[in-house]
């Protein structure tokens, strides 16, 4: 019986063995010619920092021989000389809200403060006790050597307290004396 | 009747060889980030394929929320490869805050750029940086978005 | 961003920085006022104790007014000193007038004891140590408030 089929050579058989291996190589090439991958990209804005006063600060009726009166950041007042303090006026600590974007923490300045209280021709001087706090009530600090240079938000918001310390002087003129505390805040 | 065997070696060796050729992946493994900021009067925010960010106009950088990052990828494939790197054009890619909130995100650059070569090991890192362009009036928030890197094997 | 934007930026970014104050230009900041108010003291008269005798009070009477900042009052010592306590009225001039409220500090010297203060217009109080008043003067300070 004759073979119908043409058994291929070698040669030929070698040949198409090899197209077919480079047919299939080239072809897995191809496949893997690119690729490309996605990066995910995030920013966070933030809301811009505001602070207005709540309350101004007032030392209240003090009379020469008070001595020091120092103001603690909750509004109570104290004296250190023989004097005792006049009543009639009740002392009050100045009181910034501060607002700005969640729980994010922020530089506190007091750049632009007065350091003394006058009434025009003389002078009291004023060493100022600050805190910040996430709470709205004050702790009554009275330590006026380290001023508070941070603050944290909470949920957004914030409060600085400012309380002082006022030197009234033995022949201390009767009258009124005024004085400014500035707070600057911002993101830091 | 037998083949040849040195005949069948070659192309065996060839099939043996593209069989056995390592997988080319490009993967990322870490994101691109711009930090927290506030808007302030506008501007654009840019972070370098070092990582450093810079700002362009009244934008204020803030140090916390997040450190600012270039995106990294990596990738595995043939030793000593060549391949090109195609970043997203400008006017593709923008980060929303999930509402109305939107900001471009344009001017990406690479390291290496435009072209590289996998090293002896076959891998090679890929740095990704881009400008965000910040409007004056920008909604609070977190923005996200995403983009695609390609790289051409050649 | 090429190299050469990226160093000009550098440089832009640096003289910014240099010619911008410290405080950054969109920091928050406000003022509140803080107040002090003066009040002038008031003039302190002292009443000896009771029982007094005619020469006490006139005595008392001719005795300078007390300090308004708190000097020393000066008292007669009484011969007799019983070792009791004994009631100092003081009578504070301004407030019997104009009935305003004050505020008074008293310090007492070593071994004095301060009574219960009375109404606006008088103050009680007593020395304990041996010989009365004379022994122990007070430093009396009425201001208004």
């Amino acid at each position: 019986m004759t073979k119908i089929f043409h058994r291929p050579t070698h040669l030929q058989a070698s040949l198409a063995l090899s197209a077919l291996v480079l047919l299939g190589a080239a072809g897995m090439r191809a496949v893997q010619a690119a690729d490309n991958a996605t990066a995910t990209a995030t920013a966070v804005v933030l809301a811009p920092m505001a602070v207005t006063r709540f309350s101004h600060l007032a030392f209240g009726n003090v009379v020469a021989g008070n001595g020091v009166v120092t103001l603690a950041t909750d509004g109570t007042r104290t004296k250190s000389g023989t004097t005792a303090l006049p009543t009639g006026v009740a002392g009050a600590a100045a009181r910034f809200d501060v607002t700005g974007t969640g729980n994010n923490t922020f530089s506190i300045d007091y750049t632009g403060s007065d350091s003394t209280l006058t009434d025009g021709s003389t002078t009291m001087a004023v060493d100022w006790i600050t805190e910040a706090l996430t709470s709205t009530t004050a702790t009554g600090k009275t330590d006026e050597t380290t001023d508070a240079a941070t603050g944290t938000l909470s949920s957004g918001a914030a409060y600085i307290f400012v309380g002082g310390k006022l030197t009234v002087g033995a022949a201390q003129a009767a009258a009124t004396y005024t004085g400014t505390v500035k707070v600057t805040v911002a993101y830091n | 009747m037998r083949l040849p065997a040195r005949r069948c070696a070659l192309p065996l060796a060839l099939l043996l060889a593209s069989i056995a050729a390592p997988a080319q992946t490009l993967n990322n493994t870490a994101a691109l980030s711009f930090g927290a900021f506030t808007a302030g009067g506008g501007g654009a925010i840019s972070v370098g394929t070092g990582g450093a960010r810079m700002k362009t106009g009244s934008v204020i950088l803030v140090n916390q929320g997040g450190a600012a990052s270039a995106a990294q990828f990596t990738i595995t494939g043939t030793p000593n490869a060549m391949f090109d790197i195609s970043l997203p054009v400008d006017g593709t890619v923008f980060l929303s805050d999930g509402a109305s909130g939107s900001m471009a995100l344009n001017g990406f650059t690479s390291s290496p750029s435009g072209t590289g070569v996998l090293s002896g090991g076959g891998t090679q890192q890929i740095n990704v940086g881009a400008t965000l362009s910040v409007g004056s009036s920008q909604a609070t928030g977190s923005y996200t978005g995403s983009f695609n890197v390609t790289v051409n094997y050649q | 961003m090429t190299t050469a934007r990226h160093c000009a930026l550098c440089a832009a970014a640096g003289l910014l920085c240099g010619l911008t104050p410290l405080m950054p230009v969109f920091a928050a900041s406000t003022t509140a006022q803080a107040g002090a108010t003066v009040v002038l003291p008031a003039s302190v008269n002292a009443w000896l104790g009771v029982p007094v005798s005619v020469q006490d009070l006139l005595l008392a009477q001719d005795a300078p007014a007390g300090p308004a900042t708190g000097g020393l009052v000066p008292r007669v010592a009484s011969a007799s000193t019983p070792a009791i306590l004994r009631a100092l009225p003081v009578w504070i001039a301004a407030a019997v007038e104009s009935r305003q409220a004050f505020g008074i500090d008293i310090v007492p010297a070593a071994g004095a004891t301060l009574l219960a203060r009375g109404p606006a217009a008088a103050v009680s109080v007593a020395s304990a140590a041996t010989g009365g008043d004379g022994e122990a003067p007070l430093v009396i300070t009425v201001a208004f408030n």
